[in-house]
């Protein structure tokens, strides 16, 4: 067989022209040809979406209506009663045939004959009629595809795509903290993979292929357990109605190694997880018009298959915590497939989702990409401008590196050399690109996020990732901002930083885990709780240096008064107030230096009572220590035993979250149940509550994904409250309301839980010190409710409220919120941290000990600049770039020398301070000065500090090469904490000419020009004088 | 095996088993003192018609203990005083039968020793 080119198809709008490119070829022999490569992608004339969609609707090609009943149990799927066929059947006065329970208990109906969606849709709504139907929906023919298109193989190898500059994904900050874990999943629902693959060796789990069509699967069966990719070539004689000759693609294997291709071992590239197990999930295979490579129905299958909910009696026993969806299709969401999304998110998997390729369409134009509760990733090329190829919008929640035909450097994947059948020779490729390719680096930066800190909830995850983005740069091909391609581009080391950044207050102090893994705490020291050594007594109002002893921590948790980590390496630490023994060493002697908790291992969460602590192990259990007065250990039913050493929670296992009150604690089963022991766990109506000292399920929650819980273990004092965020972003709060404490609009208690339903957003972290109550919804904004004293809410105001306010300010993009007692702490996407309310222990950490009604900037070590998770030293530089080139205009062959000036605005001296240099493509590098180094088209200049109010310039000579607009654009970054950011990147352009021609002329010497112009004037003179006479 | 030899056996795993027990020992009843929290209603119907102490008298009867009003707090709880000291576990069981006696929201025993070595807090500035 003659070999294929895979560069033929138009990448502008590639699902259109694959679509109408059809008959064509269909035309030709069975023979497939070679199309002509074309890098003329906008310029080929497309037909309209419009078109597209208009055939589309007048094909009789829909045979499926899926259904669900109202009591769908997703968990527990079962076949459809008799009756309730019999009474689908008849209300829609066809012969459809029962095909099966399908997954989500949903159901499958088949028409007795195809008919045009406009039809089908009208034999779904009769089904929609009939009381008890959830939903019912003809499955979608809209043609769907990977999200790729082909580009030529020119550049040399290297991975851009996974470093800092343009539209890299900065990956290797965050590969400091974490390379991954290989516990965590990643499911890659695709084309299959190609199992032998060297990239992918040791990373691959069993996987299934769902492929319900034979001639689609091309392996000879419909669904099976062999995930393997037998390739998707198209020959001419198979090609139908939006499926044209194309070569074998290999889409899973190049998505699952941009995941998780193997690192350090000696051969092509590296992936942006080094750990993590790839879930293998087949559902796109030949293209089969109308539909194309995939259908719903599979899909749906898939997803919930890949989060661990059993389709057909198979269950995965590996749910994966990420799902990584590169296909799509032009249409609005199906219910099918957002149910399908919303079962795997309440089985607490991140659903992410390529927006699709077509040029200047929405990235709400696809399905499943436009289906809420996805990450929506768009494409930037190498310079981080939009790629022309990509869908777009404010819709997108953050886009990430998928090449572009235009850049200098190939988005490299592995791949096959095989045009149809595999040859298994293990190659890497860079001659794709697409949002296929942009979605699995989120895929993998969320998997490092989870690796570095596992208890983070879906809705958790996405907040991270789209507050931590990098600022898009300017002077690119098409300049990226909010209202086109989402939050930012990608960082994965902003990520992962602020996934490994954990803060903590008690009632007079605040602890805080940087990314760096070390453990700083301020405020009050009455006890030893800032654990440094310092003497008792001590008020110091801003962070001091790292805990000496205390390195590679986790997580970070307060109690009343004392402070526990826990470390990378699953032990637990404790220091500060021991009077319970709430620092586990077997004492009830207070600490100064942290002191280890007995027998622990494993740990990967702490939680903080007032006068106990808690500790979530890797298998799921949970220990506790401390105080027991009121059953908060949860040790057994009638056992109000303090401990000062670890013992194990009753009866608990598959646990993910836990939480410590006053009196109570909590626990989140993977389940997605809660579950409580202490006061008032023990719930008979909304005003009637007993103790239980052992874990019992709290009623009327489910599908939770993250809880909190507040209170004071103090007797009398009724401020116990308990929060759960469910998957959809709904708030409900229990317990005791006296200050309106669980945002109902009113104060009276109620021990059963109850949404807060004045939230205007869905929520993504919520916390609660019992006194107040706080959430961060989906756009960042933060909310407060509760008791006011000092002014924790952050209103402005000391006045309590009984329903959400919003917090003063214009603190966007903040990830993570924290009630300590009196005071209030916030996280924000660039890793500063947020602080107000009460501070008469300098808890606030602004310098000072007077309360805050409104966010104060946390300080830095020794009151110097301002807090930082992201740095080592919590100084502060402002740095900025000016960038121009000269000559202007340029020319073609001659020196064109651009012109860096680095300035140092801000107080403290920035150390390691970098600037790069992205050269245009029609230019080749000459020189630079001392300091700089010429790279894959860029040149990267270092200084080792600059000063405060200092300036650093920079040259470098390049010479155009052909006559054509240059652009050129740098950055500039350090090592120290730079809160504006926006003065960071700069562009300029220049026009390259060719040299004037000279046709054979001699030139002038300038003595020459002298002379001529002294005549000139003469004669001029000569004129005027004749004039004027 | 005589039991000589069986006493000293018994007493040395008496001794190795009861590890625990030198640490806890078994606890001595100290706790006498509730704080109930009656819901609203009966709140109300407090005020208006019982005094406290004809409340603890009733609420003693209903669940079988003498029980003596102490004080109403400033959260509106009230402070009732059995008349025996307890365990944690017996005060506990307690406490439960005054919540399923009807009419109370919560009641909690009172830790006599809560603020036997209280923690430090800043200085009033």
């Amino acid at each position: 067989m003659k070999k294929l080119q895979s560069k033929s198809v138009n990448g502008t709008l590639a699902l259109v022209c694959v679509f109408f490119a059809t008959a064509a070829h269909s035309a030709e022999t069975a023979k497939p040809t070679a199309p002509q490569p074309s890098k003329q992608r906008h310029f080929i004339p497309t037909p309209s979406l419009e078109d597209v969609e208009s055939r589309i609707r007048n094909m009789a090609e829909v045979e499926i209506i899926t259904v669900a009943l109202t009591t769908r149990n997703a968990e527990h799927p079962k076949a459809l009663s008799k009756e309730w066929q019999q009474r689908i059947i008849e209300a829609t006065g066809l012969q459809l045939t029962y095909m099966q329970g399908a997954s989500g208990d949903t159901h499958i109906f088949k028409l007795p004959k195809k008919k045009i969606p406009a039809e089908a849709e009208e034999v779904a709504a009769r089904i929609r009629a009939l009381p008890g139907i959830l939903f019912a929906e003809p499955e979608s023919i809209a043609p769907g595809y990977n999200f790729a298109v082909p580009t030529d193989p020119l550049y040399s190898t290297s991975q851009w795509n996974l470093k800092s500059a343009g539209g890299g994904a900065n990956l290797p900050p965050a590969w400091d903290i974490t390379t991954g874990k290989n516990t965590l999943v990643v499911a890659v629902i695709d084309s299959g993979v190609l199992t032998t693959h060297p990239e992918l060796s040791g990373r691959l789990l069993s996987g299934y292929d769902f492929i319900s069509d034979p001639v689609r699967a091309n392996d000879g069966n419909g669904r099976d357990a062999n995930p393997g990719d037998p390739g998707n070539w198209v020959a001419a004689e198979e090609a139908t109605p939006g499926c044209s000759v194309s070569n074998s693609d290999w889409h899973g294997t190049r998505v699952a190694s941009i995941v998780a291709a193997n690192a350090n071992n000696g051969i092509g590239i590296a992936g942006v997880d080094w750990q993590a197990k790839i879930l293998p999930v087949r559902i796109t295979g030949k293209c089969v018009g109308p539909a194309g490579q995939y259908t719903d129905t599979d899909l749906i299958d898939a997803v919930r298959w890949a989060a661990g909910l059993t389709v057909s009696g198979n269950t995965n026993p590996s749910p994966a915590k990420v799902i990584n969806l590169s296909v799509g299709r032009p249409s609005p969401c199906p219910i099918g497939i957002q149910t399908a999304i919303d079962d795997a998110r309440k089985k607490g998997a991140v659903v992410i989702a390529a927006v699709g390729n077509t040029e200047g369409a929405s990235a709400l134009q696809n399905s499943p990409a436009n289906c809420n509760r996805v990450i929506r990733v768009a494409a930037v090329d190498q310079k981080g401008g939009l790629a022309p190829y990509s869908n777009q919008g404010e819709a997108a929640s953050l886009s990430a590196p998928g090449g572009s035909f235009t850049d200098l450097l190939e988005l490299k994947m592995a791949a096959d050399g095989g045009v149809t059948t595999p040859l298994n020779d293990g190659v890497i490729k860079g001659d794709m690109v697409g949002t296929s390719f942009a979605a699995p680096h989120v895929a993998g930066v969320a998997a490092l996020m989870l690796a570095a800190k596992p208890k983070i909830s879906p809705p958790g995850v996405s907040v991270l990732l789209a507050n931590t983005t990098r600022n898009f740069p300017t002077n690119t091909s098409y300049d990226c901002d909010n209202i086109t391609c989402g939050t930012g581009i990608l960082d994965a080391g902003n990520a992962v930083k602020a996934a490994r950044a954990t803060k903590a207050g008690g009632i007079y102090h605040t602890a805080a885990v940087k990314s760096d893994g070390t453990v700083v705490a301020w405020g009050y020291n009455g006890n030893g709780q800032l654990g440094g050594g310092e003497a008792l007594g001590l008020v110091r109002a801003y962070p001091g240096t790292p805990i000496a002893s205390l390195s590679n921590m986790r997580d970070v948790a307060t109690g009343g008064y004392h402070t526990a980590a826990s470390k990378g390496d699953g032990t637990v630490w404790g220091w500060g107030y021991n009077g319970k023994g709430q620092l586990g060493n077997g004492t009830l002697i207070d600490a100064t230096n942290p002191v280890q908790a007995s027998g622990l291992t494993n740990v990967i969460a702490v939680a903080g009572g007032d006068d106990h602590t808690l500790a979530l192990k890797a298998d799921g259990t949970v220990w506790a220590w401390g105080y027991n007065f009121f059953g908060q250990l949860g040790r057994a039913p009638f056992n109000f035993t303090d401990s000062s050493t670890p013992v194990q929670v009753y009866g608990l296992t598959d646990v993910i979250a836990i939480a410590g009150a006053g009196k109570r604690s909590l626990a989140l089963k993977k389940d997605g149940t809660v579950w409580a022991w202490g006061a008032e766990s023990n719930v008979t109506a909304d005003n009637s509550a007993t103790v239980y000292s052992a874990p019992i399920q709290v009623a009327g929650l489910a599908d939770v994904v993250a809880i909190a819980a507040g209170g004071d273990s103090t007797t009398g004092s009724n401020v116990e409250v308990s929060m759960a965020l469910t998957w959809d972003g709904k708030v409900f709060t229990w317990g005791y309301n006296s200050s309106g404490q669980l945002g109902l609009g009113h104060t009276t208690t109620k021990f059963l839980p109850k949404e807060v339903t004045s939230l205007p957003k869905p929520a993504v972290s919520i916390s609660t010190s019992g006194m107040h109550t706080l959430a961060v919804l989906e756009d960042g904004s933060q909310w407060a409710w509760g008791s006011n004293s000092g002014g924790m809410l952050g209103d402005g105001t000391t006045t309590s409220r009984s329903s959400p306010v919003q917090v003063v300010g214009s603190m966007t993009k903040v990830i993570d919120i924290t009630a300590a007692r009196f005071h209030t702490l916030a996280l924000h996407g660039d890793l500063s941290v947020h602080a107000w309310g009460n501070n008469s222990g300098g808890q606030l950490g602004e310098g000072t000990q007077t309360a805050r009604t409104t966010p104060q900037l946390v300080h830095g070590a020794g009151n110097a600049g301002f807090y930082n998770a992201g740095y080592a030293t919590s100084t502060r530089a402002d740095m900025g770039i000016v960038l121009s080139d000269s000559p202007d205009p340029a020319l073609t062959g001659a020196n064109l020398t651009y012109d860096l000036q680095l300035i140092n605005y801000g107080p403290d001296t920035a150390t390691g301070v970098s600037a790069v240099l992205s050269l245009p493509s029609q230019a080749t590098f000459v020189s630079a000065t001392s300091g700089c180094s010429y790279a894959n088209a860029s040149v990267t200049c270092t200084l080792t500090s600059l000063n405060s109010a200092a300036n650093a310039a920079f040259q470098v000579v390049v010479k155009p090469t052909s006559a054509a607009t240059l652009n050129a654009t740098a950055s500039v970054s350090s090592g120290i904490y730079d809160p504006a950011t926006s003065n960071n990147v700069a562009g300029t352009s220049t026009v390259a000419s060719a040299p004037a021609s000279t046709d054979g002329d001699v030139p002038l010497p300038a003595w020459a020009l002298v002379l001529l112009g002294a005549g000139l004037l003469k004669t001029l003179r000569g004129h005027q004088l004749r004039a004027s006479s | 095996m005589s039991i000589t030899r069986c006493a000293v056996i018994a007493f040395i795993s008496l001794t190795l088993s009861g590890f625990s027990w030198a640490v806890n020992p078994p606890e001595t009843p100290t706790i006498s003192e509730f704080i109930v929290r009656y819901q609203n209603s009966d709140q109300a119907q407090a005020a208006a018609a019982l005094s406290g102490a004809q409340r603890a008298m009733d609420m003693g009867a209903r669940v079988g203990e003498s029980l003596a009003h102490v004080r109403a707090t400033k959260e509106g709880n009230h402070m009732l005083r059995a008349g025996r000291k307890l365990t944690r576990a017996e005060a506990w069981e307690l406490a439960t039968r005054m919540v399923q006696a009807g009419g109370v929201e919560s009641a909690h025993p009172v830790d006599p020793d809560f603020d036997a070595r209280p923690p430090a807090r800043p200085p009033i500035k």
